[in-house]
């Protein structure tokens, strides 16, 4: 029988959808134009707060978040924290400057991963790692 | 002087968050608890418009910490907490124990400190990204009103790059301003450094 999504490849999967979550316009580029560098075959999307990505979230839910955590409205924390409870599969990267011991054992206690800022290629591959593990 | 696109002055704000993200590591150790600490609004002003947005400002009695940067610009930075909420940080540094007089032994020397780690956790963040250095003097404390801030003296062609500063210390909200004081000629020099960054990364 035919399978409607054949048009996706062999293992009849999208390929996987990264929603990058960050205030900064230069954050998020940054992000996209290393991710788009070494993953060519994912799908990006960008959201500029806490809120917005709850809602993209609604819509369609991504494989991996890159979670800023100081934004206008909701804190990033807080976000991924309700994304895991929706999508316990989401794979969450905290992307932040708040390098505080306080913040890393707020991520480990929120299962996400801890990505320290300055976007770097480094630091990108590190939650590449993550997301990929 | 062009004003700055928006992709130059997100990219200058979240480049200082960054900085302040490592100052606030570094005062939450200092303090033995967690300090929010994020640069919100990032802006270039002239400096006679600093002087109106500082005389905006509820109180106008200031504690300041002062320090030059020279390197390949020089910046003149000045951390401003209003009075009453600087001895309040000083009070949160040093522990509750002390009575007001005694703080106020304290608050020249803790706001050196503070400001020490603040202002030069922005300028090297400054300096990390765009892979330069500087040298600074040491720090300053002063209390001033809007009167008699060192910072507004000083020809009218210099800028000013504005960072209003929030500030969460144990339940406690605190606001202030960084101000770091640029002449033209370093301001073009900022603004090469921060183009040839972005040109590197491909987003510009």
């Amino acid at each position: 029988m035919a399978n409607i999504d054949h048009n996706y490849g062999m293992e009849n999967k999208p390929s996987p959808l990264l929603l990058i979550v960050d205030d900064s316009r230069m954050s998020r580029m940054l992000i996209r134009a290393i991710v788009a560098d070494s993953r060519p075959e994912w799908r990006i999307s960008e959201a500029i707060s806490g809120d917005e990505a709850l809602l993209a979230i609604e819509k369609e839910c991504p494989d991996f978040v890159s979670m800023d955590v100081n934004m206008p409205g909701i804190s990033g924390l807080e976000a991924a924290g309700r994304i895991r409870m929706r999508h316990p599969e989401t794979r969450i990267a905290l992307c932040t400057a708040n390098i505080q011991e306080s913040t890393r054992e707020a991520a480990a206690r929120a299962g996400v991963h801890f990505v320290a800022k300055p976007i770097t290629a480094q630091s990108v591959a590190d939650a590449i790692a993550f997301f990929e593990a | 002087m062009r004003p700055l696109n928006e992709l130059q002055l997100d990219a200058l704000g979240e480049i200082f968050n960054i900085g302040v993200g490592r100052a606030a590591s570094s005062l939450s150790q200092i303090v033995n608890d967690e300090v929010l600490l994020t640069a919100p609004a990032v802006s270039l002003v002239h400096r006679d418009q600093a002087t109106q947005i500082l005389l905006g400002a509820e109180l106008d009695q200031f504690s300041t910490v002062s320090q030059t940067f020279s390197g390949p610009f020089d910046a003149q930075a000045m951390l401003v907490f209003p009075e009453s909420n600087a001895l309040e940080i000083v009070r949160l540094m040093v522990g509750p124990h002390m009575s007001i007089e005694e703080l106020s032994e304290f608050e020249q020397e803790a706001m050196c400190e503070i400001g020490n780690i603040i202002l030069n956790a922005c300028m090297s963040s400054l300096a990390d990204i765009f892979h330069i250095s500087f040298d600074s003097t040491l720090p300053l404390h002063r209390f001033g009103n809007t009167e008699n801030l060192p910072i507004l003296d000083g020809s009218d062609e210099q800028m000013v790059l504005l960072l209003q500063v929030d500030m969460v210390i144990s339940q406690q909200r605190i606001q202030g301003h960084i101000l770091f004081l640029l002449s033209v000629a370093s301001m073009s020099s900022l603004l090469a450094c921060l183009d040839r960054y972005l040109n590197e990364q491909g987003l510009a």
